[in-house]
């Protein structure tokens, strides 16, 4: 499953706290703790209730902004700003307006030395496994969304990442694109063995994505429970009605239920 | 009885559209002309349409009009160009380094209220009445416009765009090159093209008020000689260079960010 030497460590997240000050002077407190490990080509979900700061730990991860305390590691590196190593995936549609599909693709290797031979055999490979190589010239704007999404996966690829973090990068679409777009990156990770750290709401995406489901507590966020799924792979659209998933699922629907009500409070 | 779309944002056909596009200019032409060749108003308030013809050829061919309609777009374009060459970078600073911004934000707003036409008797007494007058009115007529212009198209940049590039390894100096900067070039074209149009008129401002040549200067010469003609000539090719200008620009803009439609 994995292409990665045994050495490799993953990301490991370490009592990683943050606080927003407000202009008003007041202090927000986003993250508590949060104690969290990815092992190498990995995947691991984080969900939690709405607001809770799952989206702050990603860009922590992602060095795009620095924590208040704690660390992150990647491979054996302390993350200390935004890198080529940890690929974001985002929720919004961020393709460049300007580039074509092909172009935005493209641009994924613009910071790497790579001779335009090599970058053209790579552009329409990954077009390829993400089922875009027809629309290879079009701009984003007439693109749906889940095009946008896969193009997007594509660049994030580009830059040959160890790891990919994925902020509810299907949030934005229609159920159904959602359930095909789920397969599709299941089938990305199965070839290209990145580690995955992948925030969603959604916990049967969770469930049915991840080898663990870290959830998180209202915010402050704390990291209250991890579930290991153990559901066999390659997991199919058919896993999803398979009597051990909803019952994880339950679960760990129950879990994220108990927090949010807590910020119901 | 059948279905009609409410009238509100109803689109109408091309030919309709080119019909009552044309339909305007010429009941205009109709009503000048009723006017002048009928009579109701004297020939040295309002010349006929030939008398206007005549006194264009007249211009042409024997007091260089073209010469003069020349001066003025030499300096509008030099003034707009050193104007824009300026504010366009310092502008990319002040939308995105909240230093620059704090430096000139503020103290932009402020200059920009200034009345230019009001400003021409200051720069006659500092620069006399040449070419570098005029540049300096040109110049503080847009430079300020514009840089605020560009501060703010290329700071409502998505932020998203800018993580982007740095998680594919850009610094803050590639994402200005290769997000900031093409993600608001069709802004940027559209504020120049808004200005220029300033700057043209500011520059008449300027002829008008103390020039020996250019396009400005010869409608007041004109006007001084109670040659009506002459002046509605001067005014009408301010007028047509203005829109020439206007749709260069809008044609540009479609050449160079195709995709901009959506």
């Amino acid at each position: 499953m994995s292409e990665n030497a045994p050495s490799k460590l993953g990301v490991l997240v370490k009592h990683l706290q943050k606080a927003f000050r407000n202009p008003d002077g007041s202090v927000t407190e986003a993250l508590e703790d949060v104690t969290l490990d990815v092992p190498a080509g990995g995947f691991v979900s984080v969900v939690g209730p709405s607001g809770c700061g799952k989206t702050t730990l990603l860009r922590l991860i992602a060095g795009l902004l620095p924590p208040t305390s704690g660390e992150v590691w990647v491979d054996h590196r302390r993350v200390e700003g935004p890198g080529r190593d940890r690929g974001m995936v985002f929720q919004a549609f961020t393709l460049f307006p300007w580039l074509t599909v092909y172009q935005n693709v493209a641009f994924g290797c613009r910071y790497l030395s790579v001779d335009p031979q090599g970058t053209r055999e790579r552009v329409h490979g990954l077009l390829e496994m993400v089922g875009l190589t027809d629309a290879a010239k079009l701009y984003p704007h007439a693109l749906s969304g889940g095009m946008q999404q896969r193009a997007a996966i594509a660049r994030t690829l580009m830059a040959e990442p160890d790891v990919l973090l994925m902020d509810e990068p299907f949030g934005s679409l229609d159920t159904q694109t959602r359930d095909l777009m789920q397969e599709l990156l299941l089938d990305v990770w199965s070839r290209t063995g990145k580690t995955v750290l992948f925030v969603t709401h959604d916990v049967e995406e969770a469930v049915f994505l991840s080898d663990a489901v870290a959830v998180l507590s209202a915010r402050p966020a704390r990291v209250t429970h991890v579930q290991a799924v153990g559901l066999p792979r390659p997991r199919t659209f058919e896993t999803k009605s398979v009597g051990a998933f909803t019952q994880l699922r339950a679960s760990v629907a129950q879990r994220v239920r108990a927090e949010a009500r807590v910020t119901m409070a | 009885m059948s279905l009609r779309e409410p009238w509100l944002r109803r689109p109408i056909s091309r030919r309709w559209y080119c019909c009552l596009a044309a339909a305007t200019f010429v009941l205009a032409f109709a009503f000048w002309s009723v006017l002048s060749w009928g009579g109701l108003v004297r020939p040295y308030f309002l010349p006929d349409p030939y008398s206007l013809l005549l006194a264009f050829v007249r211009m042409v061919t024997e007091q260089s009009l073209l010469k003069d309609v020349c001066v003025s777009c030499y300096r509008a374009i030099l003034g707009f160009g050193i104007a824009a060459g300026v504010a366009i970078p310092l502008g990319i600073a002040v939308g995105n380094i909240p230093y620059w911004e704090a430096l000139l934000g503020p103290f932009t707003s402020f200059l920009r209220y200034l009345p230019v036409p009001a400003l021409v008797p200051l720069c006659i007494l500092w620069f006399g009445v040449g070419d570098f007058e005029k540049l300096v009115i040109i110049v503080v007529g847009v430079f300020f416009q514009l840089l605020l212009m560009v501060a703010d198209v290329s700071g409502s940049v998505p932020e998203h765009h800018i993580a982007v590039c740095y998680t594919l390894g850009g610094s803050p100096g590639k994402a200005v090159r290769d997000v900031i900067i093409p993600a608001s070039l069709p802004g940027i074209v559209d504020g120049l093209r808004i200005t220029l149009g300033w700057a043209w008129a500011y520059l008449m401002v300027a002829e008008v008020v103390g020039a020996d040549r250019g396009l400005g200067y010869v409608i007041v010469r004109s006007q001084r000689f109670l040659l009506t003609a002459d002046v509605m000539v001067g005014v009408a090719i301010f007028g047509v260079l203005g829109i020439l200008f206007d749709v260069g620009f809008k044609v540009l803009s479609r050449r160079l960010f195709p995709w901009q439609q959506s």
